[in-house]
């Protein structure tokens, strides 16, 4: 079976359920139609004559202001409220908080963290990161710029992905390129500093020191930790180990890197943390949400309905392993498993390939879920995964069955090729 | 059958109203007619009798146009706009508009092709439309005008739907009327071209445009890529 096949045919099946369902047709009957047939060109001219120029002009003034104010970016506080500009974000306590905005660039607040948003406009936002630690990840544009002030630095970006933070306290700045570049500049540099990918720049006002290093890997230290500040504590804590850090001296740099750190312990993130990002489509950056807040403390603590979505999002940022903990975590936390099973099975059919486990996950998903919802898929897939594994007997079975209760389903095709042979 | 009857529309001497067409059509087959009008015609009626008798504005002619081919216009307007909450308006005009528009009809017999091709002609005026109000619309707002519910359960295939159907409604008006036919209907290549009165060619090209320009946004979407046909599967319309 083609693959794109299944997408057509299970949209042509929804559609006639709709029609079923909706009743279109009692709908037109009972229809109240726009007149748009019954209004004779007589009756519309002069309409239209004073129409055109209004609606030109409309267009004309909504054009001009939108170019000034509407297409200023928006953004979604970590509550899921709209943004306001001005406003002081305040990171939840128990995990990192997303700061999203509409061109789909991302701040991940560390616990504890503050940050306000003082200006938006087509092209970017400024942004003040007044205390803890920020992880951004800001979407190039030919034309974007990008500000975030930390304590007395400016950061100007284009596009790029980074870690920031500012310890108030120790009046120590410091900051990790993961991709891309940017231009910093403040009250305790000489001069504005480009800082590239795999570099880190430290710089210690109180202790007049500024540090320049290049790490190894592209994001992983060499124990393969992530150096992210948000595996440190938003008040100060050091960032992770600085074992693997070459350290390139600057002009007034001194000393080694810091050696040390202390990671913060795990915690378990609000209900539906990551929802708005997987509904977004964000997959990757919901996976990356959950891992930085220790994706085994969430399968381990979170609810099965989250389970499920970020066993989908890791699904779809193609990371089958974490799918299938997510998934198998979501197991004992739903009634009959939910559908996990059946994403069980989907993740060994698609990913995988290994068709005899897909078979049996589709069949315990069937076993499972008497009611579900997704039954007919599931009873579709379990006969061609088990004629795929080869289980020509097993395929039989379930192409009977499939076409005793789904008779004129998206793969009745199949089964009726399954049943009478090649 | 007197003149005084709901349907006394089809008589020449009064345009057909809104609420007339309405009346005409929401009587269910067999059923007695309003005002003691009883119906005129069988349902084996021929196509092209029926024609005569819809161009003759006859009492009863413009119910029996709707029962039989109802269901075939929703289908193609479903087809061509996906499950849109307009879609029964959108049955409606394009029966008004077959039956405005029937004294054109040069050939009675070719009654269904005619019917198809007025509901895909009401539906492409409505993606038209459709695409530009939304475009309009997003002057005042940075929202993505919210899809139509689906009526599907399940999350994972409610998902994988809109995906489809949000890249479908990027498609132009043409291509996409032709590839839904092509790929979601399963409709020949002729019967396509007949529809949208073109020629074979160019519904080849429609389709062929349709599905590069299709398969390219799906091949990015993690949740419809592994739907993607091989590249040898992607020759043929």
């Amino acid at each position: 079976v083609n693959p794109s096949d299944r997408l057509w045919e299970t949209l042509r099946d929804e559609q006639d359920r709709a029609r079923e369902q909706a009743r279109y047709l009692a709908g037109a009957k009972a229809a109240n139609p726009t007149g748009r047939v019954e209004a004779g060109p007589r009756r519309t001219v002069w309409w239209g004559l004073v129409a055109i120029p209004v609606v030109a002009a409309v267009a004309v003034v909504t054009t001009f202001w939108r170019s000034r104010v509407a297409e200023s970016l928006a953004f979604t506080a970590p509550d899921g409220q709209t943004g306001r500009i001005g406003a002081w974000i305040a990171a939840s306590p128990e995990g990192p908080s997303p700061l999203t905005f509409s061109d789909g660039s991302l701040f991940l607040l560390s616990p504890g963290s503050r940050m306000r948003v003082t200006s938006t406009d087509a092209d970017g936002a400024r942004v003040v990161l007044e205390r803890g630690q920020a992880s951004a990840s800001v979407v190039h544009r030919t034309t974007s710029h990008w500000v975030v002030d930390v304590g007395p630095f400016q950061v100007a970006v284009v596009g790029t992905r980074f870690d920031v933070s500012w310890d108030s306290n120790e009046e120590v700045f410091r900051l990790n390129l993961r991709e891309g570049s940017v231009l910093v500049s403040g009250a305790c540099i000489v001069e504005p500093r480009p800082v590239a990918r795999g570099h880190r720049l430290r710089v210690s006002c109180k202790g007049a020191s500024e540090e320049l290093l290049e790490t190894r890997g592209e994001d992983d230290g060499p124990d393969g930790v992530r150096p992210s500040p948000l595996a440190a504590d938003a008040t100060g804590a050091r960032p992770a180990t600085d074992d693997g850090v070459v350290n390139v001296p600057t002009g007034s740099s001194r000393g080694h890197a810091e050696a040390s750190s202390r990671a913060i312990a795990p915690k378990v993130l609000p209900s539906g943390a990551w929802h708005s990002l997987v509904a977004a489509g964000r997959y990757r950056e919901a996976l990356e949400l959950a891992e930085r807040a220790g994706f085994d403390e969430q399968c381990r603590r979170a609810g099965g309905a989250d389970l499920l979505e970020l066993g989908d999002a890791a699904r779809y940022a193609g990371t089958a392993k974490e799918a299938q903990l997510a998934y198998l975590a979501a197991r004992s936390k739903l009634p009959g498993g939910g559908r996990s099973a059946y994403a069980l099975g989907l993740l060994a059919f698609d990913r995988e390939r290994d068709f005899g486990a897909a078979a049996r996950w589709f069949e315990a998903y069937l076993a499972e879920q008497p009611d579900g919802n997704l039954r007919q898929e599931a009873a579709g897939r379990a006969m061609e995964a088990w004629q795929r594994a080869g289980g020509l007997d097993r395929a039989r079975g379930a192409a009977l069955e499939y076409l005793r209760q789904y008779p004129n389903g998206a793969q009745a095709p199949l089964a009726r090729q399954v049943v009478n042979g090649p | 059958v007197s003149r005084s009857s709901a349907f006394g529309y089809w008589y020449p001497e009064r345009r057909p109203g809104k609420a007339d067409l309405t009346a005409a059509i929401e009587r269910k087959p067999g059923d007695p007619a309003r005002r003691s009008v009883v119906r005129l015609f069988p349902s084996t009626m021929t196509d092209s009798a029926l024609a005569q008798a819809l161009k003759a504005r006859e009492p009863g002619s413009a119910e029996l146009l709707f029962d039989r081919y109802g269901p075939y216009t929703e289908r193609l307007i479903v087809r061509a706009v996906g499950l849109d909450p307009e879609v029964p308006d959108l049955i409606h005009e394009a029966f008004t508009r077959t039956l405005e528009g029937i004294g054109r009809l040069r050939k009675s017999s070719t009654l269904k092709g005619w019917v198809g091709s007025v509901a895909l002609f009401t539906a492409r005026a409505y993606l038209r439309n459709r695409r530009s109000r939304r475009r309009w619309l997003s002057l005042f707002s940075s929202e993505e005008v919210p899809e139509p519910a689906a009526v599907v359960a399940s999350p994972e295939v409610s998902r994988t739907l809109a995906r489809t159907y949000a890249i479908l409604d990027t498609l132009p008006a043409d291509e996409r009327i032709a590839f839904a036919l092509r790929m979601v209907d399963g409709m020949e290549l002729t019967e396509i071209a007949q529809l949208t009165g073109v020629s074979l060619a160019t519904v080849k090209r429609r389709i062929a445009r349709a599905r590069g320009l299709f398969w390219e946004r799906a091949r990015r979407d993690p949740m419809l890529q592994e739907h993607a046909p091989r590249e040898k599967d992607m020759e043929e319309p």
